[in-house]
């Protein structure tokens, strides 16, 4: 389970009571680092959850944060939705040190939601839940026909690809254009 | 999933090839109609089918065998000159195999030709092999824009069902014989139209890849020596003596048949091969399926767990051919009796 620390205000992770009998040899204590989304709440994760993300792994491996400074410095992840991000979160703990199964039904039915969270997995490099994601992105159309897929997804027709085209270089066109006119006005 | 939309074009085209990987090779084909830029995706995908069957069978069946997957076929309205250069007011598509689903598709406003180039195109064929079948019950005029749609090499098919094919089946077997024999390295064909015989143009002295000849009712040691194809299979109705089959063993021994890598005759049980006259005057090593299952290829297969007997012959070059034989099996409710010469 993760944290949530409502700005700065929520309560602690609650900490284990009793130690674990049979412990063989002292376990090295779990660190924890904190990232927060668009919304700012911020979420207290463990660095065992956060493998799971290639960006942030390759982030805080050679960081050696203590708990204080993980907690002045959470990471800011601006274009990423408050709820997206939760999710991400909760799916990283749920899944910390587990083989992940082949299918994950606990992914969000909102086309809109998917959409969204499928952009944040993948700037947050976690392979498996974007295999998950684009699984679940495919099952959109399982049995639909032509004419469906292209309302679902939103697929342009081929005449409005051609005018998107066109307007592009128009566009390039034009801009390349002022571009040469402002090199001539500096020249002078 | 809720009916809101999801514009799959805005995410980064990594994640586009990575859900589109993830789809079923239906909706692939689908998603491939939406637009040109689609039909691009999903070609860069180089996703792998088994093969592509074209079939003219009253309409137009267009089948992709996937190689773990369900097959697809795409069934076309077919006019009886089997004009190719229209459109079909409706497509059935079905998804093959035990409970088979089927879905209506509209044609997307693109003729048979067009449908069967889109098609083709997609996948990358496993086999490098269209397969071709035609029923001499169901003629189309049009072979000739037919044969300019297809590959170099195609596999042929000449099916009847008609055991006393009439005269109009007839000609049309013919016709479709010789419009595709210069594309078809493959052939499998029912004899029944062409009374029986592989005396048919062109046939003799061809290189064949694979042979599958079912009703064969007359056929000479001549014809096997003069038969250039690397597998055959022949269905006969009639007694191929044993005496033939130990001169023709004697004559491959010495050279003759270099290409043959399958043999497999199939007889009416009355008639089965006498072993002893096979292999008289040949030197050979009667041997055991279980030490033919540690060699490769054919031998590991299950089929041959069902052979009653198995004899290890050389050609005097050295090379290593395996005699099956069994004596009686019950197919398609006929008794019949197998042959099997495999050329290691």
């Amino acid at each position: 389970m993760s944290s949530t620390e409502q700005g700065t205000s929520s309560a602690a992770p609650a900490e284990p009571t009793t130690a674990p009998e049979s412990a063989a040899a002292p376990e090295v204590p779990e660190s924890f680092y904190y990232v927060h989304g668009k919304d700012k709440v911020v979420h207290k994760v463990s660095a065992g959850a956060l493998q799971h993300s290639a960006l942030i792994h390759g982030m805080i491996s050679n960081l050696g944060y203590t708990e204080e400074q993980a907690k002045a410095n959470p990471f800011p992840f601006e274009n990423i939705d408050g709820d997206i991000l939760q999710m991400v979160v909760d799916w990283c703990n749920q899944h910390k040190g587990k083989p992940t199964p082949p299918e994950d039904t606990n992914l969000p039915k909102q086309k809109e939601k998917l959409f969204d969270l499928v952009l944040a997995v993948n700037y947050l490099e976690i392979k498996e839940l974007l295999t998950y994601c684009c699984k679940q992105v495919a099952m959109m159309v399982k049995g639909k026909s032509p004419e469906e897929i292209r309302e679902i997804w939103m697929i342009p027709t081929d005449a409005e690809d051609e005018a998107a085209e066109k307007e592009a270089k128009k566009r390039a066109g034009k801009e390349a254009a002022g571009e040469t006119a402002a090199a001539a006005g500096d020249a002078k | 999933m809720s009916n809101s939309k999801f514009p799959l074009l805005n995410l980064p085209s990594e994640v586009i090839d990575r859900a589109l990987k993830s789809m079923d090779r239906l909706e692939l084909i689908a998603y491939s109609f939406a637009s040109k830029n689609a039909t691009k995706q999903v070609k860069s995908l180089n996703v792998l089918i088994q093969c592509f069957v074209t079939e003219f069978a009253g309409s137009l069946i267009l089948t992709l065998h996937t190689v773990s997957a369900r097959a697809i076929q795409f069934r076309f309205d077919l006019d009886q000159d089997g004009n190719l250069n229209r459109t079909s007011e409706n497509v059935e598509v079905s998804l093959l195999g035990v409970a088979e689903e089927t879905f209506k598709w509209t044609n997307q406003g693109k003729t048979l030709i067009e449908w069967f180039h889109h098609l083709n195109q997609l996948f990358k064929h496993s086999a490098r092999m269209s397969i071709v079948r035609f029923h001499t019950n169901q003629p189309v005029a049009n072979l000739g824009d037919i044969r300019s749609l297809l590959p170099k090499r195609i596999c042929l098919y000449i099916s009847t069902y008609n055991p006393e094919a009439d005269d109009n089946e007839k000609k049309y077997a013919q016709r479709v014989y010789e419009e595709f024999l210069p594309n078809a390295t493959y052939l499998y064909i029912n004899l029944n139209p062409f009374n029986n015989t592989i005396y048919l143009k062109d046939f003799r002295f061809r290189n064949w890849d694979f042979l599958d000849i079912t009703q064969l009712n007359h056929f000479r040691l001549e014809d096997l020596l003069e038969l250039n194809a690397k597998q055959s299979i022949f269905r006969l109705s009639f007694n191929f003596s044993s005496v033939n089959l130990n001169r023709f063993m004697k004559l491959w021994r010495k050279g003759s048949n270099p290409r043959l890598a399958v043999l497999w005759m199939k007889y009416p049980s009355r008639t089965a091969p006498d072993v002893n006259v096979v292999l008289k005057g040949i030197p050979y090593h009667r041997t055991t399926v279980d030490e033919l299952k540690k060699m490769h290829g054919y031998y590991s297969e299950s089929w041959i767990d069902s052979f009653d007997d198995c004899f290890k012959i050389h050609r005097n070059d050295g090379t290593l051919a395996v005699i099956f034989l069994k004596l009686f099996a019950r197919v398609g409710g006929l008794d019949e009796a197998q042959l099997i010469m495999l050329v290691a």
